[in-house]
């Protein structure tokens, strides 16, 4: 592919309560919109893509690939943005790429804090346990320290070290708007620079990736 | 009510009351789990605390597996009879039915799926006796 021919990208982010989708139409472009609430994303996610695409005078057609949040993230969340990726892509006979849902929080957090700033992304899974990953800023990009695992929530305090800077919704306190899933935009740029390798047109292989291993415990 | 409670009842008109005073003690992302024989009354029970709650049109979850009400609280009603494996659960987001903050959940045949269960859940267990009677246990397991 030429430069010219990846943009523009489509990006749908919903892995959490943010509902976002952009189209990144250059390396220095992209237009944007995000709403932020519970339980609205399969209202208005299509609307969104609709408006979005008015708004940048685009048709479908002229999107050159869709960017889909793959998680780890909200089981309902995700199934609802891969869908509608899905729907369109096969609709329009577009590729998809995945873009693993931390890395591109990683990569967006990492324009703006200082070089060397330790990251954890700490989410609610279950329950019992929370999606947990750690990246340090390297220039202007990230580098993972520990990959997206799934973790007990009496382990986090122990894996935090002292500067290390939390982000996401796992402690409890309710006000103010967490920033624990990427903007579109980012999940758009992550796609751009790292996804290459992932395009694909073998839409229906594709599943939202919940971490979760599905092991059997044995009753005791 | 004073956990763990236990009684029995001789009739309907009792489990209803006992249900009611139940329907009290419980707030948004209370997990409810209710064990007992094919027949003893876990749906009757259930819908008896759901009518509390302003719910009256509540329908056994056997066939459809959950059921889910929205009034001043959300409420999921399983029924885990007709599941094969632990899978099955995670894959229609069961962990994300007991994440959801304004929800309460009742769970009917819990027993089946020991393992998928959050530890400090209330538990009812009912044993049918004979004729009308059965013993209600509630406690906090």
């Amino acid at each position: 592919m030429t430069m010219k021919e990846e943009f523009p990208i489509l990006a749908i982010e919903t892995s959490d309560e943010l509902c976002s989708a952009a189209i990144m139409l250059s390396e220095e472009s992209y237009a944007e919109i995000n709403f932020q609430k519970k339980f609205i994303h399969s209202e208005k996610l299509m609307p969104m893509i609709s408006d979005l695409l008015k708004t940048a005078d685009l048709k479908l057609e002229d999107v050159k690939a869709l960017a889909v949040s793959m998680g780890p993230g909200s089981f309902t969340g995700l199934r609802i943005g891969l869908t509608i990726a899905k729907g369109l892509a096969v609709g329009s006979e577009l590729p998809i790429i995945p873009v693993p849902t931390f890395d591109a929080l990683a990569l967006q957090l990492s324009s703006t804090l200082p070089e060397g700033t330790k990251i954890i992304i700490a989410n609610n899974a279950n329950i019992n346990e929370i999606y947990f990953a750690k990246y340090k800023i390297n220039k202007k990009r990230f580098e993972v320290l520990t990959e997206a695992t799934l973790v007990e929530k009496k382990e986090v305090s122990s894996l935090r070290e002292d500067g290390d800077l939390i982000f996401g919704n796992f402690d409890v306190e309710k006000m103010g708007f967490k920033t624990s899933s990427p903007n579109a935009s980012a999940v758009a740029k992550w796609a751009y620079i790292f996804g290459k390798d992932l395009v694909t047109f073998d839409h229906g292989l594709l599943e939202p990736n919940y971490l979760k291993n599905f092991v059997v415990k044995v009753k005791k | 009510m004073k956990l763990p409670f236990s009684a029995i009842v001789n009739s309907e008109e009792e489990t209803t009351r006992i249900a009611t005073t139940f329907a009290s003690l419980l707030k948004a992302t209370d997990i409810i789990a209710l064990t007992g024989d094919l027949g003893t009354g876990k749906t009757f029970f259930v819908k008896s605390v759901l009518k509390l709650f302003g719910i009256e049109d509540v329908t056994s979850p056997t066939f459809s597996i959950v059921n889910t009400y929205s009034g001043d609280v959300v409420i999921n009603h399983f029924d885990f009879y007709r599941i094969k494996k632990v899978v099955e659960l995670y894959d229609i987001g069961f962990e994300e039915y007991l994440c959801n903050s304004s929800a309460i959940t009742f769970i009917e045949w819990a027993e089946m799926f020991e393992e998928i269960l959050p530890i400090n859940i209330y538990r009812i267990n009912i044993t049918h006796l004979e004729n009308s009677k059965r013993e209600i246990s509630i406690s906090i397991k």
